[in-house]
């Protein structure tokens, strides 16, 4: 019946040198956790979070964790001119051979294109930079002045072409793919089920705040608390927030509070509807879904965002449960979302 | 005598339109035929192929499985000929986005008095 909370502020994770250890049994209001062990840091340009059952297995949880991650970065970033994400871009219109990571994390964000109708494209990285999110996030500039945009044809995902099993990829000229919408989400499916599988834990990871779990389930669930913006579960939410626990698949929240930015007056976000290449309309705050997966749950939670006032019908019939906040802070829930909840 | 000739090169000629017409009649029927009997293998492949799909898109985990769905369909049907064969596209060869369906569900969350091990929010 502990509770070990670890935070690290470099972005490599380095156990020797954590910072902000808590009490085994506690957190910071004396709240006492069933047995769970968690370490925190940052990678991937937002905060990691791993919570295992047993304290034996944080270390290397957390290994592993970062090791996926790491390839993840190398493979997926649109970030970095290194990354084989980027580097596709030199054969754009060709079959090209790429490795089965990657290919696993395109088919990932086709998939969410094709189960939303294309509310969640991958191919519009191109419109992501031009409207100033061309670099880690962290990077870009609060300001900027007025945007140039040019009218021209809008991707879609049909214009890719993969075949997962041969590893081959065909972007058309002048397709920029960003994973951003559903590689965390992705990744945390990935190594959760590889962390519990090898460890034979229960085991929780975060990867800013796409949630999937895998494992032991800890007595009363894997308890999670829902808020405008990712954090630390120590310290008191700002905004509304509600606690509730899950035991298997994923917990998403998409949301167009955070990682914003203006240009000319005009305020962005980084959730665009793909039919027009702008900030979806904030109709929500925020958009939290429990699935099956924790990518399951980010395609739902932001094609909601993206969808807008038509959102809360096509949850509905997706059957997932799901907790929608407005912007005047109004909370509707859906499908077995507890409707009061601490 | 000229004009004997005329006619006789005329009816000739109608002659041999009229077997051109016969023989595409001819022709027409023996295709007819052919598509009746190849129909119902068409039809077949046609299933085979969209049981090919359904076992593909039965696949939530993002893997393909189109691959060995169609290698079964080819056992299942192994005397397929070129018009059938030319049907099997319609399963596609290329590993496709896995596509379930539908989104994947889980059990509503539940309330709880535990203290929490993370958050979700916006990041």
């Amino acid at each position: 019946m502990s509770t070990v909370s670890t935070k690290s502020t470099v972005s490599t994770p380095r156990p020797t040198t954590l910072e902000g250890r808590r009490p085994r049994s506690q957190d910071s209001k004396g709240h006492r956790s069933p047995g769970l062990h968690s370490s925190a840091w940052n990678a991937i340009g937002t905060t990691i979070r791993i919570v295992v059952t047993d304290a034996a297995q944080l270390g290397s949880a957390r290994a592993m964790l970062a090791d996926d991650l790491a390839a993840l970065d190398v493979a997926c970033s649109r970030f970095r001119p290194d990354s084989e994400l980027v580097r596709i871009e030199a054969t754009a219109g060709h079959p090209t051979a790429i490795s089965p990571l990657l290919a696993a994390a395109i088919g990932a964000s086709l998939r969410g294109a094709q189960l939303t109708d294309g509310d969640v494209d991958p191919t519009v990285g191109r419109a992501m930079e031009t409207l100033g999110y061309d670099r880690d996030f962290a990077s870009v500039p609060a300001r900027g002045g007025a945007l140039r945009i040019t009218v021209r044809h809008t991707p879609q995902w049909q214009q890719i072409e993969l075949d997962e099993v041969a590893g081959l990829l065909t972007v058309p000229s002048g397709v920029r793919l960003d994973l951003g919408a559903t590689a965390k989400a992705w990744a945390a499916d990935r190594s959760a089920q590889r962390i519990a599988g090898e460890l034979g834990c229960g085991v929780l990871v975060s990867l800013g705040g796409d949630i999937a779990v895998a494992g032991d389930v800890p007595p009363g669930g894997w308890s999670i608390r829902v808020q405008d913006v990712t954090g630390d579960p120590f310290t008191p939410a700002q905004g509304p927030a509600c606690l509730v626990a899950i035991g298997e698949g994923g917990l998403a929240t998409s949301s167009t509070t955070a990682r914003k930015w203006e240009r000319g007056g005009d305020l962005m976000h980084h959730i665009l509807n793909p039919r027009t290449g702008w900030p979806a309309e904030s109709v929500w705050r925020t958009v939290s879904v429990v699935a099956g997966s924790a990518l399951d749950a980010n395609i739902a939670s932001t094609a909601a965002i993206i969808r807008g006032t038509r959102a809360t019908s096509w949850l509905a019939m997706q059957g997932l449960p799901a907790r929608l906040v407005a912007v005047d802070g109004s909370v509707t829930t859906l499908a077995g979302w507890p409707e009061v909840s601490s | 005598m000229d004009q004997e000739k005329r006619n006789l090169t005329r009816n000739k000629g109608l002659a041999w339109v009229s077997a051109l017409t016969l023989g595409a009649g001819a022709a027409g029927a023996v295709g007819a035929v052919a598509i009746a009997v190849t129909l119902p293998q068409s039809i077949v492949a046609s299933n085979v192929s969209s049981a090919a799909v359904a076992r593909t898109t039965s696949n939530g985990n993002g893997s393909s499985s189109g691959v060995s769905s169609q290698d079964d369909s080819s056992q299942d049907d192994s005397s397929q000929d070129d018009s059938t064969s030319q049907l099997q596209p319609a399963a596609p060869s290329q590993a496709q986005p896995a596509a379930p369906s539908q989104l994947q569900a889980a059990a509503p969350p539940s309330n709880t008095n535990n203290p929490p091990v993370a958050t979700s929010g916006a990041s």
